[in-house]
């Protein structure tokens, strides 16, 4: 009776141990909520393959540079082409399929799980908008319906879901990019690296405006070999000079859903304030300056009346032609900032 | 009329979600029975069935098993899983076949660089089988954390008996640790070791370790792959070999 009273005793501390430990940490929960259903589920990965295959190692590519900025790495540089190799090697050699963003950057993950969530919900988002596309069963006339119903779901949660304000409200009015101590800490050391994900995001929005153009299966599949092998051939090696925003890359699409197109600006401009904030040797408290940017950067109430508030300086652009205004020139991202800056 | 008033209720609980596979995503004998401290996502629904060979053991020379599970994730954070677990012993004593087990899992929190992550689970298993008496109550406290790309589980389970037999204790008590490690970003390592306290009054302690591999085949599936044994007991099996797969939809 003595020994299962201490037994209880002992259990009663450990609870109350553990809940006052629970208190005193930064409390998170997960939170992962499951993608929209649709007929449309996975018909990317079925009718392009390879595509999908190879855009696993952008998103790879994204969520290593988080965790080996966390380390520190003491030759940037060398850390730097190192990771840019290690790109190239996985697009010769892509994964089957794509893991969360916690698989890719453990570490980063356990320091702010909000960016975490924040980028996977968007990922979500945009495999459900190249399902919708690739999917010959919605005929052309019903695909916004269909766009609009999946980014209706993803603002459903406010928690996680990026303003579809224009960059222009929520990267200079709300973030205010320009003024902050951590602006482009990452760029200098990072060059190829920066390079490689102005490639990306010429290359990502590049696939929906081909999906755009040709929506029938067969010439949807043709055209999606030939951005891709665009996108290896030449943009690579010759990448943009600057991160290109949606409406440069995809007008058609951006005027279908100006709310997406904004949003995917917001998620690539998220990448990069976070590799800054994680570069910058001026932020002490990493955690709570991502989290400060995600809180500014997330979707507030009339968000999508400001949606279709941009300019499309080239509506008929021919996304296979990678022209000489997506390699030079200082794009939207210039004419907004005022200056010669290149962006992100 | 019951039916369609099923068939409804499960159209309604079910549609407007779909979750893609996670082959990070522990789950208990899938393929070691070290689980992770996370639920799968918040409307999500997975269906798992998972088939087992032992050579030894409590079942007989030879013995095979077989589970099927379906699991839902019916809040964040939280979900509910419905199984059945089959044994088809070398002697054809089918006790206890055809019991239905409800389980819950609740995820407390996210780990941080300091701190784990925690889970509750419980499960509770009906006799609805074959010669079966009782309800059994487990309760288990889940706990997960990473070092870099490593991560380490605990499990530690109270296994309450509803009908113990002649001879068997009642109260169970079973401990856990398992780890895994990407081996790249369609392959997981999974490995765990574990001591169960006997259910035989008067036993020693059974000691066994499972390794194996889960492989994300494509988004909505996963398959597992792993070879175990025990030792410390008669009872424990020299070789256990599981195969499973898991489809999200």
């Amino acid at each position: 009776m003595k020994k299962r009273s201490v037994v209880r005793r002992m259990g009663a501390a450990g609870l109350a141990v553990l809940f006052f430990t629970l208190s005193c940490a930064s409390w998170e929960q997960r939170n992962e909520v499951s993608a929209l259903r649709g007929s449309y589920n996975y018909q990317f990965y079925k009718r392009h393959p390879r595509d999908f295959k190879l855009t696993t190692v952008a998103h790879w590519a994204h969520g290593k540079v988080s965790e080996i900025l966390l380390e520190k790495p003491r030759d940037p540089a060398e850390a730097d082409q190192a990771l840019y190799d290690k790109a190239l090697w996985f697009l010769g050699h892509p994964p089957e399929t794509e893991p969360h963003q916690d698989y890719v950057s453990p570490q980063f993950a356990r320091q702010a799980w909000r960016a975490i969530q924040v980028i996977d919900w968007t990922h979500q988002l945009h495999e459900q908008l190249y399902d919708i596309l690739a999917d010959p069963a919605i005929p052309v006339g019903e695909k916004k319906k269909w766009i609009d119903r999946a980014v209706d779901y993803y603002l459903s949660e406010p928690s996680m879901a990026f303003s579809p304000a224009p960059f222009e409200e929520v990267i200079m009015s709300r973030v205010r990019l320009t003024s902050q101590p951590w602006f482009m800490a990452f760029r200098d050391d990072w060059k190829l690296t920066s390079k490689m994900f102005w490639a990306f995001h010429w290359w990502h929005p590049a696939v929906y405006e081909v999906q755009m153009l040709f929506p029938g299966a067969d010439e949807q599949k043709r055209a999606i070999e030939a951005i891709d092998d665009l996108f290896l051939d030449r943009v690579l090696k010759e990448p943009p000079n600057r991160m290109l925003l949606s409406r440069e890359v995809m007008p058609r699409f951006a005027r279908l859903s100006p709310e997406a197109a904004n949003i995917f600006d917001n998620l690539h401009m998220f990448h990069g304030i976070t590799y800054d904030i994680l570069a910058s040797a001026e932020v002490k408290d990493k955690r709570a300056e991502v989290y400060r940017n995600i809180d500014l950067m997330l979707v507030r109430p009339g968000d999508r009346r400001l949606a279709g508030n941009f300019p499309t300086p080239v509506p008929e652009v021919d996304p296979l032609a990678y022209s000489k205004d997506m390699r030079q020139g200082p794009g939207e991202m210039g004419r907004i900032m005022g200056h010669g800056h290149h962006g992100h | 009329m019951a039916m369609k008033l099923c068939a409804g209720l499960l159209v309604l609980l079910f549609a407007g979600a779909v979750h893609a596979a996670d082959h990070s995503n522990l789950e208990q004998d899938f393929p070691t029975r070290v689980e992770d401290a996370y639920p799968i996502a918040y409307r999500a629904m997975e269906f798992q069935a998972s088939g087992a060979y032992e050579h030894g053991g409590d079942h007989g020379r030879h013995a095979g098993e077989f589970e099927p599970e379906i699991k839902w994730g019916f809040m964040k954070n939280a979900h509910v899983a419905l199984g059945a677990p089959l044994v088809f012993p070398g002697d054809g004593d089918m006790k206890n076949n055809g019991d239905i087990a409800l389980e819950g899992l609740y995820n407390f929190n996210v780990e941080t660089p300091v701190f784990p992550a925690l889970a509750v689970k419980t499960e509770l298993t009906f006799p609805s089988g074959v010669d079966s008496a009782g309800v059994d109550v487990e309760v288990a406290a889940i706990a997960t954390r990473g070092f870099g790309a490593h991560r380490f589980h605990l499990n530690g389970i109270y296994r309450h008996l509803g009908a113990a037999g002649a001879g068997e204790r009642s109260d169970l008590f079973s401990f856990g640790l398992g780890y895994d490690r990407p081996i790249d970003l369609d392959h997981l390592f999974v490995a765990d070791f574990f001591i169960d306290r006997s259910p035989q009054a008067g036993g020693a302690e059974e000691f066994g370790f499972n390794l194996g591999v889960r492989k994300q085949l494509n988004p909505w599936s996963v398959l597992a792959v792993g070879l175990g044994s025990g030792f410390g007991a008669s009872r424990t099996p020299d070789l256990r070999a599981t195969v499973g797969a898991q489809w999200s939809f």
